[in-house]
């Protein structure tokens, strides 16, 4: 398991930052211009819940401006923070996939703006632009196959 | 509501004392400290008493409820910080090796010391003394060489172990004072993060790490145990540490015996036994704690006080595993979160550009949900767009489905038209209400879409027409648009005639346009009526719902229902609609072949798929309900085949070009299409399994559906001796060859024609409505535009889309890189129809030039040269037919035919 998170030492944050995975590293910007075009574009205030754990709904988030935090419920309304996700960062990518419920709930810190791709939208640009759909679906699959191995070797070090 | 972070670091926990409060404390404490050692040095019985007696037995508890106090004041870790306060540690940093024992040395000490009480340390003070200085002076040597904590407090500390044992889930936070800044010197260190540092440990990738801990964890209950049931002086030096190793090693084995055999998860073990280990601690020294204390104070206890405290620690303990495990289920979630996926420099480029790009705020209420859309876009698309609770049906403002209350900012929206402004009317809602699908919009909005936000309705005034004051009673004969249109005309214009309204179907009106929706969607008819409920009672309308009229009789002015009872009209109103056209294919009406209609069919074919887990369906017919419903069915998950007779799909609305613009995208959505083909016949035992094209090719289905056109419903005219040809045939007032008898709608033919539209119905129906109550309306057609509603095209077609007369003009316009394609034809200089693929924003304006029939002027002349931009002002700029660059007069066809395209961009 990775505890890092929780022992972020000052000094360390000078040195390189964990490899973060990337999404669609190779894609051009004209191509990333005619994606964002199939995104619908929303405005969000400090403090506005984006997402609520247990939802469904089969949408891709892709944080523009603005910082956000992934927050868990607790007993008597109290949210306990468990990751930030600040701008240009993508979430809500597993459940785009699998349709299960949102593992955890989303909401704003700053004011900001994210673009949603839905399954819809994706299937509109699956439709128009069936290659750069099939890119997006690969590199889909290309991070969460670097996740899975990433689960397996810490399982595979932490038995 | 703000969040707080799980498990925060010192930096984070709010703290109230000051550090010169710590300061203070710590001066006193290793005051107090030299004190002790003094005392026991000096005066040993007072010494010893004092120190294990009260300040020993008390320790466990602060490490229990308030850890972090005691790192903030402990002698030991005053004397470990001086040479850092002071300036003058070396500040080296721990090598491997120590850093890996360096638990194990403290362990050890703990676990030697433990025993030497008995031999040693609880009778002779200076041993006491000398420890204590001698530990002092080695937490001081540790800061002298090592920097932050590393010398000590977090690593060769003997008490450490039993603090983060009991100290793991504190009752009480209190973060560290010490460092300033952390230098980052101890793996998950309990001074940063005091609530994650034990789980941490516990989940250490390092094995070795983990388990010392996990170690310590098992053998303290045996260490403590094996303290408190020795006799002293019962027994040589080496037996009493013999014993103690055995016992510590029977409270280990018994430790890892349970972490083999009890299915938990790694952290409640050891919190079980830090609870065990508390416990059993004091159980054994809260009497003796408790007189001490009372001597102290000179007071006597009662004698109940100490099982109650040993039974209240109990209960504290309970309390804290729940605290433990809870925290322990955070910690794995959080610490399996998966990594976050970021952006290149790229993406961050487009989103900057697009960012630029403005765009205009939408926000919807209730909700305060915040859309920013371009500029242009209808209300109902964003909305659509994004999953807002909305129905859609016409998208021309003319069905109903649709309205939403325009909060703030109406100004900023598109102005309405008269067929909007007619709807609103007829839904009985007032100012403040739009169409979705009318309202562009070009600047910020606040609307909303629930409907109690509806705004006072405004009553709108009747028309003047002389209206024949001898008409009582109007029957009308159908519940659709035509038949409703028609009632709410007759009631706008003749305030107290009895109106009756005779339904074959169960329902009030609803949006036929949308039943498809049925098929994929969850929610039925709800939000599928147009009208609200009180509608028909507040114009005094009576229904009959689920009611057949079986004939008339137009001498009598009677007609009869099928429950037996007549009814008497003056002017009757036939809006009977229509049926689908069913083709002759043999054995048609097998379970699963079937047709799409009304809302009662849409709801069987999506229970029907259910019942008998369809996965591929075949559509006969490419037009737009063909179509609709097809991508419907492809929304529930089956594999969908579309049969189209013709050379293409669409053939009543698109051109060749268009049609193929048209398949390409629906291929690619994964519907499969096939042109040239016709149904024969349906196969299958019990239902259908197959369909056999009559040129013998077969298809595996489970489901089919024919769409290829509707069949007026005029057996009710016809029966009465109405004058019928594919409909009921009217004249240019809607009515009939039969005095007081009109008719519209889909049942209704005029001039050869049966329209089948929606704004064609409504039209038909208000002038048929004026007309029969003695108004004087006349009808000249309507120009047909339809929009097939498919997600992610947006294809129109207007009146006519092909040139007819040698003389017609067509203009054509593509986009080959964005897959956009529009077309007009003009004749005499007048549009009189043309397609848009991809144009969702023109629709509107090419419907109301073709409508409005004016010439075109000098449009005309800039549409010759290839600029359509002054003829769309609303169009987007993005698509500028500017970059256009062939243009070429294809003069083959009867027609000029001005080719223009789009270079395609090379990128």
């Amino acid at each position: 398991m990775d505890a890092s998170g929780f022992f972020d030492y000052p000094q360390d944050s000078a040195e390189p930052a964990q490899q973060a995975l990337v999404f669609l590293p190779e894609l051009g910007e004209e191509s990333w211009a005619i994606l964002l075009s199939f995104t619908q574009r929303r405005a969000f205030r400090a403090g506005e819940e984006l997402l609520h754990i247990g939802d469904t709904g089969r949408a891709l988030y892709i944080v523009g401006r603005g910082t956000l935090e992934v927050v868990l419920p607790q007993k008597r309304g109290r949210l306990l923070r468990i990751a930030h996700l600040s701008g240009g960062t993508v979430f809500g990518e597993q459940a785009f996939l699998d349709g299960q419920a949102r593992s955890a709930t989303v909401q704003a810190v700053t004011d900001g703006e994210v673009h949603i791709l839905s399954l819809e939208s994706f299937e509109m640009l699956a439709g128009r632009h069936p290659e750069l759909a099939r890119i997006v679906l690969m590199d889909l699959g290309r991070i969460l196959s670097l996740r899975l191995r990433r689960a397996i070797a810490m399982a595979a070090k932490g038995l | 509501m703000s969040a707080s972070p799980l498990f925060p670091n010192y930096t984070q926990i709010p703290t109230r004392i000051p550090l010169r409060v710590w300061q203070a404390l710590r001066v006193i404490s290793v005051t107090l400290t030299l004190g002790v050692a003094y005392l026991l040095a000096f005066h040993p019985e007072q010494g010893l008493a004092l120190f294990w007696k009260i300040l020993v037995p008390t320790l466990p508890l602060v490490f229990f409820a308030a850890p972090g106090l005691w790192r903030n004041v402990c002698p030991l870790s005053t004397a470990n910080q001086i040479p850092r306060v002071f300036g003058f540690t070396r500040g080296l940093t721990l090598p491997v090796w120590l850093k890996e024992y360096a638990f194990i040395f403290g362990m050890a000490a703990l676990f030697v010391a433990v025993p030497t009480r008995h031999l040693l340390f609880n009778t002779d003070g200076r041993a006491v003394a000398i420890l204590l200085l001698g530990t002092l002076a080695a937490a001081l040597f540790g800061g002298l060489l090592f920097k932050g904590k590393s010398g000590w407090c977090s690593t060769f500390c003997p008490l450490l172990p039993v603090q983060r044992l009991y100290g793991q889930t504190p009752w009480v936070l209190i973060p560290n004072s010490h460092c300033n800044p952390c230098v980052g010197c101890a793996k998950n260190c309990y001074d940063f993060n005091p609530q994650a540092a034990y789980l941490a440990d516990q989940y250490d990738d390092d094995l070795h790490y983990r388990g010392y801990r996990r170690f310590f964890a098992g053998a303290f209950p045996g260490l403590i145990w094996a303290y408190f049931t020795t006799i002293p002086g019962q027994e040589t030096a080496l037996a009493l540490y013999g014993r103690f190793a055995f016992t510590v090693i029977i409270s280990t084995g018994l430790f890892f015996f349970l972490d083999t055999f009890l299915k938990v998860t790694r952290a409640k073990l050891t919190a079980i036994y830090a609870m065990g280990s508390l416990n059993l601690f004091y159980w054994f020294v809260m009497p003796g704690l408790v007189a001490a204390y009372a001597g102290l104070l000179g007071l006597k206890p009662v004698e109940w006080l100490t099982p109650a405290l040993q039974g209240g620690l109990i209960v504290a303990s309970i309390g804290w595993l729940a605290r433990s495990f809870h925290h322990e289920y955070l910690f794995r979630r959080a610490a399996t979160e998966p990594q976050t996926v970021g952006l290149s420099d790229t993406a961050k480029r487009a989103l900057a550009r697009q960012d630029a790009q403005g765009g205009l705020q939408v926000t919807f209420q209730p909700g305060d949900v915040q859309i920013i859309a371009q500029p242009g876009k209808t209300l109902l698309e964003v909305a659509e767009a994004n999953n807002m609770p909305i129905e859609s049906g016409c998208r021309m403002g003319m069905c109903g489905a649709d309205p939403i209350t325009v909060l703030e900012n109406g100004d900023h929206l598109s102005p309405m038209s008269d067929e909007e402004k007619a709807t609103i009317a007829r839904l009985g809602r007032g100012e403040g209400t739009r169409m979705a699908c009318c309202a562009r919009i070009q600047g910020h909005v606040c609307v909303s879409l629930s409907a109690d936000a509806a705004s006072v309705a405004v009553t709108v005034p009747p028309p003047a027409i002389a209206v024949d004051r001898a008409i009582k009673r109007v029957v009308i004969v159908g519940n659709g648009i035509a038949g409703v249109t028609a009632a709410d005309y007759v009631r706008r214009n003749h305030p107290d005639c009895a109106i009756e309204v005779i339904s074959r179907e169960a329902h009030h009106l609803y949006n036929r346009m949308a039943i498809t929706r049925l098929i994929y969607g969850r929610s039925a008819m709800a939000g599928l009526y147009l009208q609200p409920e009180k509608w028909y009672e507040e114009r005094k309308i009576s229904v009959w719902l689920n009611t057949r009229a079986l004939t008339i009789d137009p001498a009598a002015r009677q007609i009869k229902l099928g429950t037996g009872e007549y009814l008497d009209y003056d002017r009757l109103i036939l809006a009977t609609g229509s049926r689908s056209l069913i083709p002759p294919i043999e054995n048609f009406g097998l379970p699963g072949s079937t047709v799409l209609r009304e809302a009662e069919d849409a709801m069987a074919i999506r229970g029907f798929a259910q019942q008998h887990h369809c996965r591929a369906a075949v559509i006969g017919g490419g037009g737009l309900l063909g179509l609709e419903a097809a991508y419907a069915l492809h929304k529930l998950g089956l594999r969908v085949a579309v049969l189209e007779r013709g050379e293409r799909l669409l053939s009543r609305q698109l051109d060749a070009r268009a049609a193929e613009f048209l398949t390409t995208y629906l291929s690619a959505l994964g519907l499969q299409i096939v042109l040239s083909a016709e149904v024969q016949a349906v196969h299958g035992a019990e239902r259908i399994e197959s369909v056999v094209l009559k040129d013998g090719r077969q298809i595996y289905t489970d489901l089919f559906l024919t769409c290829v056109g509707i069949n007026p419903n005029v057996e009710l005219a016809r029966q009465a001796g109405i004058a019928t040809g594919k409909g009921v045939i009217v004249d240019d007032r809607m009515a009939t060859n039969i005095t007081g008898i009109y008719a519209a709608g889909d049942a209704a033919e005029f001039q050869g024609r049966v329209y089948g539209l929606w704004p064609a119905s409504v039209t038909q129906a208000e002038i048929a409505a004026i007309n029969a109550l003695g108004g004087d309306r006349t009808y000249t057609g309507t120009v047909p535009s339809t929009v097939l509603k498919v997600a992610g095209v947006d294809v129109a077609s207007v009146g006519q889309f092909e040139p007819e007369q040698p003389a017609d003009e067509v203009f054509v316009h593509e986009n080959l890189q964005d897959t956009r394609y529009r077309k007009l034809v003009v004749r005499d200089g007048v549009v009189v129809g043309g397609i848009l693929f991809g144009y969702p924003q023109d629709h509107a304006t090419l419907t109301a030039i073709a409508k409005s029939g004016k010439p075109l002027g000098a449009n005309l002349e800039a549409l010759r040269k290839g600029d359509w931009s002054e003829l769309f002002a609303n169009s987007d700029p993005a698509s500028s037919q500017k970059t256009g660059a062939l243009v070429s007069v294809d003069t083959a066809d009867a027609a000029t035919r001005i080719m223009l395209r789009s270079t395609k961009r090379k990128n």
